[in-house]
This record gives C-alpha cells, structure tokens and sequence, in this order.
C-alpha cells in the first residue's frame, strides 16, 4: 500500500474526494488563522485597554450589531448561492476590520478598540455558520461525519499558525496592526471562491411556492422556526451556550488579567495557550473526530461539550485560580470549535436544505444577542466582590440545563430526519381505506353517485369495492338506485356484484336492462337471473337455448347449472358439453367464459380435457374453473399446474398459480410454484402469485425455521414470506426473524468478501467476472434490504419503510439521510453500524475486513461457494465464469 | 443460459438498462431476439406501422425524416447501446422516420406487448426511456430553430 494510499485511509477520503477536500481545506485553514489572530488580539487589547468590568456592555453590543446583521443574512443566505453569499461576506467584513485598524491608529481614543473587539464578536459568528453551511452543501450526511472533521481540523491548523506567529511577533508588532494580518487572511478566501465557483449559478434553485424576497425569506424562516422542535431546542441550545460562554470568558478573563496585566505579555500568552490548544485539537479532529462520530454517533458526541462544560465549571467552583482558567480557556477555545461546531453544523442535515441557512441564521440572530444580552445583565447585577467560585457555581447550574437540552435535542434530530424522509419518499401509509371507517346510507348512495361520472372500468370498480368494504348494508341498494343509469359496459360489470348482494328488486331492474340492446349485458343478465331463479328469465330458457350463438347458449347453460331445481340442469350439462366439445375455438370459448364466470363445482369433469387445450385462452379458463372443483388427486393436481407452469403463454401461466392457491383446501400447495411464479418474467404472473401467497405458506414454526434459510437466496419469494411470518401471531416470530437477520449479514458479508477477493486477483477482469462481482454486490445489497424488511415486518409504524426507501435510492442525500434515520434506533444501533459499515462497502468500494469463505487467495473455493451457498442466478454466473475463465479467474 | 448472459453483457452497456439489475437483465434478455441488417437497407420507413423497437448492439444507423426514403440526408445517427423505433410503439402512431442501415447492424428487437411488460415490471425503464427522447429532441432543437428562422 502507497503512501498516499495510507494518508487516504487515515483521512477516511474515498477516491474523487481529493481535490474538493484539498480547497475546502485551504478557505478552513485562512479561516482558522484569521479568527486566531482575530480574537486573540481582540481579547488582549480589549482586557488590558478596558477590563474584564467593560465586558457586559461589549456583550450587549454586540447582541445589538448581531441581530440586524443575522436577520439582513437570513434574508438572501437561501436566496444566493452559498459561494456568491461567501463573497459578499468576507468582502463586508474585510471592509468592517480595515475600518476598526484606521480608528485605532488613526483617531485618538478607544472607540477603534471597542469596534475591533464587537467586530470579531460578530464576524467569527456570521463566518462560522456561513462556514458550516457552505461545506455542508458539498455532502452528504455520512460523507459529512467522515470529511467535515478534517476540513474543521485543517482551520485548526491555521488557528495554530495564527497563535505561533502573535506568540513570535506578539512583541514585536503592535496589536493593533494585527488587524490587517486578519484582513487579509480574509480577502485570500474571497479570490479562492470566485476562482473555484467561476461559472456558476450564484442563485439559489427555489421553487414556485417558496418565499423569493427577503422579507418573505425572513417570514418563511420564522414560520419554520415555530414549527421544527429540532429548531426550538436547538435556539434554547444556542441561548444557554452564549450564556455560558460569556460567563465563562469573564471568569478566565478576570483570572488571567491577575497574572499577565501587561497587554503585550497576555497577547502572548493568548497566542502560545491557543497555538498548543489548537495542536491538540488539530490531532482530534483530524484522526479521532471522525472516528469517534462513525463509532459512537452524533447523538453521544453531541454531549461531548456539555460535559467539559460541566466539568470546567465545576472545578472552577472549586476554586478560580490558573489551572481552573486554563480549564475553562481550553473549553471555550479547543472543545468549542473542535468538537461542539463541527457536531452542531451536522444537526442542520436534519432540515430541509433550502432551510438549514435560515434556520441557522435566524437561531444565531435571535437567539446569540438575547443570551449576550442576558449575560451582560447578569455580569452588570453582579456585585463588583462577588467571588469568582461563586459565579462560577452559577455557571455549573447553567451548564445542568444546557445538559438537558442536548438530550431533548438529542431527541429531537431523530424524529426531524424521520419527518425529512416521510417528506421525500412516496410510501402508502396504512390501510386508507381502513382508516375510513364505515359509511352510512346517505353516504353510500352519495359514493355510488359518482359511478355515474365515470366510464372507466377500473374506476368502477374501485367504487364498488370501497361501498362493499364500508357499507356493505348498503352497497347493493346503493349500487342498484344507479344501475340503469350507468353505461351498458359499465352495468355489464356491474351486475354480478349486484346479483351477489341481491339487494330487494334487483332481479327486475336487471330485466329491464336486459332489454337495452347490449348483447354482452344480456347474456351476464340471463347467467345471474337463471341462477338467481328469476321465474320470468326460466320460463325463456328453451327459447334461449336455441339461440344460434354459442355465447348465450353457454350464458343460460351456467345459468341453469346453479338452478337447484327443475329439469333446465341436465339440458344445461348437455348444452354446455357439446360447446365444450366443440371443435370450433369459439364455442368453447363461450362455454368456458360464462363458466369462468360463474363456476360450479360439477363443471371439474366437464372442463378437464381442456386443461390442455391448444387455445392459451381456453386453457387458462379451464385452469380457472378446475380450480374451483373438488375431487382433484393430489397427483392430479401437481402435474397440471406444474405442466401449466411452464407453458410460454402468460395467461396459462398467471391462471395456473391462481389455480394452485385455489387448490390448497384439497392438497398442500407447494412452495416452489409461488417460487416459480413470483420470479416469472411476466408481471402479469407475478401480480397473481401475490393474490394469495399465505396458502403456499408453512402452518407451524418449526416448518417455517427451516424454510427461511434454505430459501435464504430466494429473495423474492423470501419477501412474501417475511412480511407473512412478520404479521402472524406466532409466538416466537421475532426470535427468528433475528436468526434469519444474522444469516442475512453474514451472507452479505461472505458475498462482498469474494467479490473483493476476485477484484484482487493478478489477472485482467474478463466480462465475466466483471458480470460475477456485480452480481455479488447485488445480492449482498438485497440480503441488507432483507434485514430491513424483516425489521420493517416486526415494526409497525411506517419508520423502516422510509428507511428502507432511502436506503435503495439512487440520490445519494436521501440514501446518507437514511442511514442516519436507521442509526438513532437505540435498540439496534449496533446493527445498524454494521449495516453502514457494509452499504459503504457496496456504494463507495471500500473494503471489508476479514477472509472469504474458503480463505484468502482461493478462486476455486470461492465459485465453488458461490454455486452451493448462493442464488441460482449467482451459481449460474459463478458456471459461467468459471467456463469462461478457467479454474483459476 | 450462456447466450442470454453473453447477450446481457451486451446490455450492460445500454444507459436504457442502467437501472436494472443483473437478474432483472437477465430476465429482460429473455424476452428480445436478436435481429441483424446489411449495410444499406431501410430498418423501416416513415409512414410504416410500428411495430417493434431495437437496441442497437453492433453497427450504426441513421435517422432521416425526409419524406423520400431514399435519400441520405440524417437528422442523426445513432449506435450501440441507442434505441432506435420505440417512439411509434409509444404512441401507436405510424413510423416517424425512416432508419438506414449504415454499416452491418445487429440489434436485438423487442415488440410492443413485450416493452409495455417490461414498463409494467420495471417503471425506472420509462425514466430511461424519457432521458433518451429528452437527449433526443434537446439534439433537435437547433436543426428545428434553424429552420423557423
């Protein structure tokens, strides 16, 4: 491995991430060292020129030069490209510390000194959160957790240089000539961005609906404010860790002051504190940081800070001396933006884009000044003797909450990704129909109203089932009071339904339509009537019979055939063989239609020859109403669908496996025609496998144990059966659903093992094994999907299907945001590492540890793995290379 | 079972098939046949009924809509891993071009019941397809402005 490779490795950077990473990394680190030099010598010139007692009144200053600031950013940060706002930024503030420089030096007084210290108050927050946003739109969230600490990193690597050069000059320049060094660090920036986004759209892509002036930006952005918890809490966040910080630099100001009161040496000091802290947050950031957020989360290390927090606080209280105040320095310039910024920027993943810049504009204008305002109220209030521990026991109190609302907030990320997902996914949510409830009378007859408005079968249709589900009291009068209204086509296919609810009078109005004209509507009319024994429709039944088409024969032949009385059932039989006997296609086609139509079980004897008739159409029929009798051997049943089964009509196909579901009363089913059937190449057949899947389905746990791993590679029909056995109520259902997750993961792992052990071999990659590792990464993927399934089976809110949504599609966003969906689940968060852990393998190439079934270096073994333990597509690739290639790939 | 995976090799270099998976090709290449022309002939002419479409794999051939069948005037030229003919399938409207072959083609041919399946089965094929016309009519553009000016 080169070494560049291993830096690559070290820096978690995946191959095309370079050059961005590179660029990034460069505005990071002038960043880092402007603000370094920025505060540092703000902070010195400040403390020695005015004093810790002036803080307040800074702290409230800035709070009123900060709000309309954030709120004029807030305006147009989602309306510009976030390069142009970049420009117009740094130009601004460029402006803003060459402006305090000449007051300084030019104008007597301290006045140019105030204007430094509130410009850098207000500059290193609005360049902070345009910062994080600006790399935020660069990657997704998992590319975010593994890149964004290196990026943040480097600015620490500036923020040292910046200390190691006032540490080396601090005595050898003045102060305030520090601000041009900081005003150039910013112009630098200024010409990368225009350089790198030469070319580019420098507005932001909005849609129709959305807000397009600043002051409707503004509205838009408060609205969602009131809305979003994750916003809420994250504004109480912002107000409490202002709070704190200003406290906190009161109290390490008022401590330092005491050692260093000469401002040169404490310029110094700040410099070389700074350079060493920074030093070791650089080696955080860039080799733990990013380690740490992929092993423990964002939630665990997003405590991270509150805890030092606490924890400087309260040694603090204890007592205010050196050490406390180095405690307390190295929390607010090391853990701050080395572990709490780069933490909190990836929290805004959890909004809508076109809403992170406003969202965090408006929590830094709203809620940064109220705490600074706070804050210099409290510091004002504070008796001048007031002891430092004691202040400090406050800040401890503070810190409690502070505590506190990280967790809400904690909370709070996990349903905004969630509420993301649900926004960017189409998912069927629930049973709708269902969730209706039911309809009463008015209503039925309203819905059946709309029958009227439509001439569109399926349409139809939809009404009819919706009036049966929810009022089925009233869906046959319902239906009835429109029948005659409706298109003949329409009431053709209406009728059975009607004659089935038989609401009272049914049998005339049907007459009555009989008559319209409509040969197709008169010959379902006849079928239900004679069934039903209408006297009218039986004392027609020698006439119709003489009918010289075969389909009314056929129509009134089935009809007769329900009549439980009279003697019109044995001239039917006859009738109805004759058609079926018929050598013309047509007859019996006739026949079998109108008893497709309305089967009976002594039709089976009748329709039997034809169960291998040369018609496709004719033979799916005879499928059809074979199915519906009994007496069948379960001999007999087994070659007939099986030979159906493989014919290459689809309808032969599609009517067999409906056949075979319909059959499970007199024989058990067998597994592999659903199998069969779900894998057709035809969806016309698989959409009939999904009719009544249950009936090819084991009865008892123990059948169903051994069934999930040895269909373990039949991933379709492993699908049914999975959200089967995940809606049953067997007891011990989610136990193996687990096992059957274990078994999942550890073939996808096997399967990614080869095909990273193929793509490894010395030799050129032929199409075939090109062919071969493809369908590797395939199968692991869909034995991930799996688990997921099989998650979202025993889940039953819509949270993994989201997930699982997210997971396979193709925008590489919504696929980061799902992975970090599935992460929050606090019961499998391991799992859920270790899914990552895998999808990075299958998306980005990376490699996984570990040795492949057979070993390391073993070709053969591995095709030979692949036919005995993988799919039959996957053993037939792994034949195919294997002809192709040789033994040895 | 060989010849469909040699011919899905072929197909994993066809964008309209990008979205799908092996086992999914694999089931698509079942359903096509394999069709070849000479260099010269007319696949099919503007005005005929459309019946099937074709995915170039080998050779080239050019689109002409001039209403002379014979004359060698192309609007485009399209090769392997295009699809040539789907628009009449689409729109059960007569052939809106005439195709010439212009070197030695093969192709493999799928019919409309067979493409309507497959959209049934894999919707992301229609996203596909929608590309393809989109790159095609963008392409249009220009000739089409030339000639309102």
């Amino acid at each position: 491995m080169s070494l560049r490779q291993r830096l690559l490795g070290l820096l978690l950077l995946r191959p095309g991430e370079g050059r961005l990473v590179l660029f990034l990394s460069v505005v990071s680190a002038l960043g880092g060292f402007g603000l370094s030099i920025g505060r540092a010598s703000s902070d010195a010139i400040f403390f020695t020129q005015y004093g810790a007692q002036h803080l307040p009144l800074m702290f409230a200053l800035i709070a009123l030069v900060l709000v309309p600031a954030s709120l004029a950013y807030a305006a147009f940060v989602d309306r510009l490209a976030p390069h142009r706002m970049f420009v117009h930024l740094t130009l601004a503030f460029c402006v803003v510390v060459v402006g305090a420089w000449l007051l300084m030096t030019l104008v007597e007084g301290k006045v140019g000194i105030a204007l430094y210290f509130i410009a850098y108050g207000v500059i290193s927050e609005m360049l902070l959160t345009h910062f994080s946003i600006y790399i935020g739109g660069f990657f997704d969230t998992q590319q975010g957790k593994r890149l964004l600490p290196t990026i943040w990193a480097v600015s620490r690597l500036g923020a040292i240089l910046g200390g190691v050069v006032l540490g080396v000059a601090g005595e050898a320049i003045s102060t305030q000539d520090v601000a041009l060094l900081w005003a150039l660090s910013l112009a630098l920036p200024l010409g990368l961005f225009l350089w790198y986004h030469r070319g580019e759209p420098i507005h932001c892509p909005r849609k129709r609906a959305q807000a397009s002036t600043p002051v409707q930006m503004l509205h838009e952005g408060m609205m969602f404010a009131r809305q979003s918890r994750l916003v809420r809490i994250s504004a109480l966040g912002m107000f409490l860790l202002v709070v704190l910080l200003s406290v906190q630099e009161y109290l390490v100001g008022s401590v330092f002051s005491k050692y260093y009161p000469d401002e040169h040496s404490l310029v110094a000091f700040f410099g070389w504190f700074s350079a060493i802290t920074n030093a070791c947050v650089l080696v955080l950031q860039m080799f733990l940081l990013n380690r740490l957020l992929r092993r423990f989360g964002l939630k665990v290390m997003n405590l991270v800070y509150p805890f030092t927090t606490l924890l400087s606080f309260g040694v603090m209280a204890l007592r205010a001396d050196f050490l406390s105040g180095s405690l307390g320095r190295i929390n607010a310039v090391g853990v701050l933006p080395g572990v709490r910024n780069p933490v909190a920027a990836m929290f805004f993943h959890a909004l809508p884009t076109y809403m992170q810049g406003r969202a965090h504009a408006l929590i830094g204008g709203v809620m940064l000044p109220l705490g600074l305002l706070a804050s210099a109220l409290f510091l004002w209030l504070l008796p001048q003797d007031t002891p430092l521990e004691w202040v400090a026991a406050g800040g401890f109190a503070v810190s409690l909450l502070m505590f506190w609302a990280k967790l809400r907030k904690n909370d709070a990320y996990g349903d905004s990704l969630l509420d993301m997902m649900s926004q960017s996914i189409f998912s069927h949510d629930g049973e709708a129909l269902e969730e209706l409830g039911g309809l009463d009378r008015e209503a039925a007859f309203r819905v059946a109203g709309l029958m009227q408005q439509t001439d569109n079968l399926s349409a139809l249709h939809s009404y009819a089932d919706l009036l049966e589900k929810l009022a089925p009291e009233h869906a046959g009068d319902a239906m009835l009071n429109v029948y005659l209204r409706l298109p003949l086509r329409l009431q053709d296919q209406l009728l059975p339904r009607i004659a089935r609810l038989a609401p009272a009078g049914w049998e005339q109005v049907a007459w009555t339509a009989m008559h319209a004209g409509d040969p197709h509507l008169a010959e379902t009319t006849m079928r239900v009537l004679l069934a039903a024994g209408f006297p009218a429709a039986l004392e027609q039944v020698e006439t119709w019979l003489e009918s010289d088409s075969p389909r009314p024969r056929a129509a009134v032949a089935v009809g007769c055939l329900h009549v439980e009385t009279g003697d019109c059932r044995a001239r039917a039989r006859t009738c109805l063989q004759n058609l079926l006997s018929s050598p013309q296609p047509e007859e019996r086609l006739a026949a079998l239609g109108a008893l497709a139509a309305m089967p009976h079980p002594d039709a089976g004897a009748l329709v039997r020859p034809l169960l291998a008739d040369e018609n496709d159409a004719a033979r799916a029929y005879a499928l059809d109403i074979w199915s519906h009798c009994q007496g069948c051997t379960p001999e007999e049943v087994r070659q007939t669908i099986a030979q159906a089964q493989s014919s290459t009509s689809w309808r032969v196909r599609a009517a067999a496996i409906r056949a075979a579901a319909r059959l499970a009363g007199s024989t058990r089913p067998e597994l592999d025609w659903l199998a069969q059937a779900l894998r057709d190449p035809d969806y016309r057949v698989r959409e009939a496998a999904l009719s009544h899947p249950e009936v090819f389905l084991p009865t008892s746990l123990g059948d169903w144990q051994d069934l999930l791993e040895q269909r373990g590679n039949d991933f379709e029909l492993l699908k049914v059966m999975v959200s089967h056995l995940g809606s049953s109520d067997f007891s011990g259902k989610s136990e193996l659903l687990q096992q059957a997750c274990d078994w999942h993961l550890l073939h996808a792992q096997d399967k990614l093992l080869v095909r990273d052990g193929l793509s490894q071999q010395p030799t050129a990659a032929s199409p075939a094994r090109n062919l071969l590792m493809q369908v590797l990464r395939e199968e692991a993927e869909r034995h991930l999907d799996m688990i997921l399934h099989i998650k979202a089976s025993l889940d039953p809110s819509p949270r993994m299907h989201y997930i699982r949504a997210g997971l396979s599609s193709r925008d590489h966003h919504l696929w980061a945001q799902a992975l970090e969906t599935a992460m929050q689940s606090k019961q499998e968060a391991s799992l859920y590492r270790e899914l990552a852990r895998f999808y990075e393998a299958i998306r980005h190439g990376v490699a996984l540890k570990g040795a492949p079934p057979g070993g390391k270096g073993a070709p053969e073994e591995w095709l030979a793995w692949c036919q005995r333990e993988g799919s039959a597509w996957l053993g037939e690739c792994a034949r195919y290379c294997l002809d192709r290639e040789g033994v040895s790939p | 079972m060989s010849l469909h995976i040699d011919r899905l090799l072929l197909l994993t270099r066809v964008p309209l098939f990008a979205c799908l998976r092996s086992d999914q090709l694999h089931r698509v290449c079942q359903l096509l046949e394999p069709v070849a022309w000479p260099k010269g002939v007319r696949v099919f002419d503007m005005g005929d009924l459309g019946l099937e479409m074709y995915i170039i794999t080998e050779g080239r051939i050019g689109i002409s809509v001039d209403p002379d069948p014979k004359r060698l005037v192309f609007i485009s030229e399209l090769g392997v891993g295009d699809s040539v003919g789907e628009m009449a399938l689409i729109d059960n409207q007569p052939r809106s071009a005439t195709a010439h072959v212009l070197e030695d083609t093969q192709a493999l041919a799928l019919d409309s019941e067979k493409l309507h399946g497959l959209l049934m089965s894999y919707p992301e094929l229609g996203i596909g397809m929608l590309q393809a016309l989109s790159q095609r009519l963008r392409a249009l553009n220009p000739i089409l402005s030339g000639k309102r000016e």
